[in-house]
């Protein structure tokens, strides 16, 4: 007891303990608190199924939704590394949506930790060990990998990505992909792009070429990115674990995110807890002082 | 790996209980293969990028040429006497970067604006409904928050009540991104908790060895078990 006496709560190191402490207790045993869906959610997993029409420039172009065959540029290009953790199950979800449309997916990352992030966490999942072995590899699913150059890249690719890159990940050559056969022409080749935290795609495809962009991104992502979105930019956004299970509701295929999610409301609900007694206590304190 | 990678992610984060011996070699590592990995990528990213092309099919595309030179003269960083060959290329990259960038700004800017203005009035012609409304209240947002920074000197006084308006949605925009910025770190430390609890080899056993060393650390610090000359400052 005397021990105890001598704790000091104002000490930095019981933040990191209480923090872990929360942490743990959410994970074996969550709260269930419903789902309400965001509205750029909704548009989100309505352009992928039912499509969107693009008119910033004439003449507008119509995007039907992902069928088999709809040619989808996956941007790995913004913080993914970083925020793969609150990424990662809104991610996977959509990439076996598409997969189960029968998609034809194009992925380049932006840096090698990007690149390392999604060959760790996501294409072993989807495609085995060895993406480029699977059945899928060249016909339906082709990753560059790390390409230098951002947006000026970008900027190149849209007239033709296989002059300027023409090899994939892993030295294989693209022009030797079914695949690719009518998926080199970005402006006018791209069904659907999709950003992970990619910026400046609004300017380069959006405004010039009428290509439907869509945007995944972290919780912390949101406040930027929905700048684009509120001006019509971005025809849907999946934001953090959050949108994650927005998603495995609209689409109805399974995965984590639900129960990731509980665990945030259980940490939310925690932390409100705690700030409520915390600021509870210090205006009786203040009163007693009084 | 799954051990090591469980390790090195809440080793990390220990530093927030304090600088500890787990912490610096978590750094050590990570700096130090995040610098290896940067090098090998980027060296492989050269080679498909500008090797393979070089050479195609045992014809020479001269056209490659210019990355050739652009990258050798690069490397004159490392002559004094070349120096100036240096500072050319990288004056030449930094320049042709920027012209191809720079629009982007002012494009996105004109084009951010011109959509916010023209959804502003959507409530015209669709009624009025959460989503016009929405669109409405994010224009003026908008407006408010660019006369913040628009307006000093000359102008600044027949736009107070405008700017400070423009202050309060700023600083709305601010508690939101930081709440979310927060919110968004926690799911990253939640995202991994679970991923040690769930995944194939389970490795929660790691950070809770931790926890617990730390929460012992904390009643009975560690560092008197060994001498004072190790001593760890906190």
């Amino acid at each position: 007891m005397n021990e105890m006496a001598k704790i000091n709560w104002k000490d930095t190191r019981l933040i990191y303990i209480m923090v872990f402490g929360i942490i743990y207790i959410s994970s074996l045993a969550p709260i269930a608190l419903p789902v309400p869906i965001v509205q750029w959610s909704k548009d989100f997993y309505t352009t992928i199924n039912e499509g969107v029409t693009v008119d910033f420039n004439d003449p507008p172009r119509e995007f039907g939704g992902v069928e088999e065959g709809t040619r989808v540029f996956v941007l790995n290009s913004g913080e993914t590394s970083k925020l793969w953790g609150d990424m990662s199950e809104a991610v996977t979800t959509v990439w076996k949506d598409l997969r189960a449309r029968g998609a034809n997916i194009l992925l380049w990352s932006s840096s090698p930790d990007n690149a390392a992030t999604l060959n760790k966490y996501l294409l072993p999942l989807m495609y085995g060990i060895n993406p480029q072995n699977h059945p899928d590899y060249g016909v339906k699913f082709v990753n560059l990998g790390y390409v230098a150059g951002g947006n000026q890249l970008l900027e190149q690719w849209k007239d033709d990505l296989i002059a300027i890159t023409p090899y994939d990940a892993y030295g294989n050559s693209l022009a030797d992909m079914p695949m690719m056969s009518n998926f080199n022409e970005l402006k006018v080749e791209a069904d659907l792009m999709i950003g992970l935290d990619a910026r400046g795609l609004e300017t380069i495809y959006v405004v010039r070429y009428n290509t439907p962009v869509l945007e995944m991104g972290g919780t912390d992502s949101a406040s930027y990115l929905a700048l684009s979105y509120t001006a019509g930019y971005f025809k849907g956004m999946i934001m953090g674990q959050r949108g994650g299970a927005e998603y495995e509701i609209l689409s109805g295929i399974a995965g984590k995110a639900r129960s990731y999610l509980q665990n945030t409301f259980t940490i939310s609900t925690i932390m409100v807890i705690i700030m409520i007694v915390a600021n509870v206590q210090y205006v009786l304190k203040k009163k007693e002082e009084n | 790996m799954p051990y090591l990678n469980t390790f090195i992610f809440f080793a990390a984060y220990s530093v927030l209980y304090k600088n500890n011996p787990m912490y610096r070699l978590a750094q050590s590592l990570v700096v130090g293969v995040g610098a290896g990995y940067l090098l090998v990528a980027n060296i492989n990213a050269f080679n498909r990028g500008v090797i393979m092309n070089t050479f195609v099919n045992g014809n020479i595309n001269w056209a490659m040429l210019l990355p050739w030179i652009l990258g050798l003269a690069y490397l004159c960083i490392f002559i004094p006497r070349l120096i100036n060959v240096y500072r050319a290329v990288s004056i030449l990259t930094l320049t042709v970067g920027m012209g191809v960038v720079l629009p982007y700004g002012p494009a996105l800017f004109w084009t951010v604006s011109v959509g916010y203005a023209q959804n502003a009035l959507n409530f015209l012609s669709e009624g009025l409904s959460v989503s016009t409304l929405g669109q409405l209240l994010t224009a003026v947002c908008y407006a408010l928050a660019l006369s913040y920074f628009f307006f000093t000197d000359y102008a600044a006084k027949p736009t107070t009540a405008f700017r400070k308006l423009g202050r309060v949605v700023l600083l709305v925009y601010t508690a939101m991104t930081i709440t979310t910025t927060a919110l968004g770190k926690i799911n990253l430390v939640q995202w991994k908790v679970l991923d040690t609890l769930q995944g194939v080899p389970a490795t929660w056993w790691i950070p809770a060895l931790m926890f617990i060393v730390m929460l012992i650390d904390n009643f009975y610090p560690l560092r008197n078990l060994i001498g004072k000359g190790s001593e760890v400052s906190s």
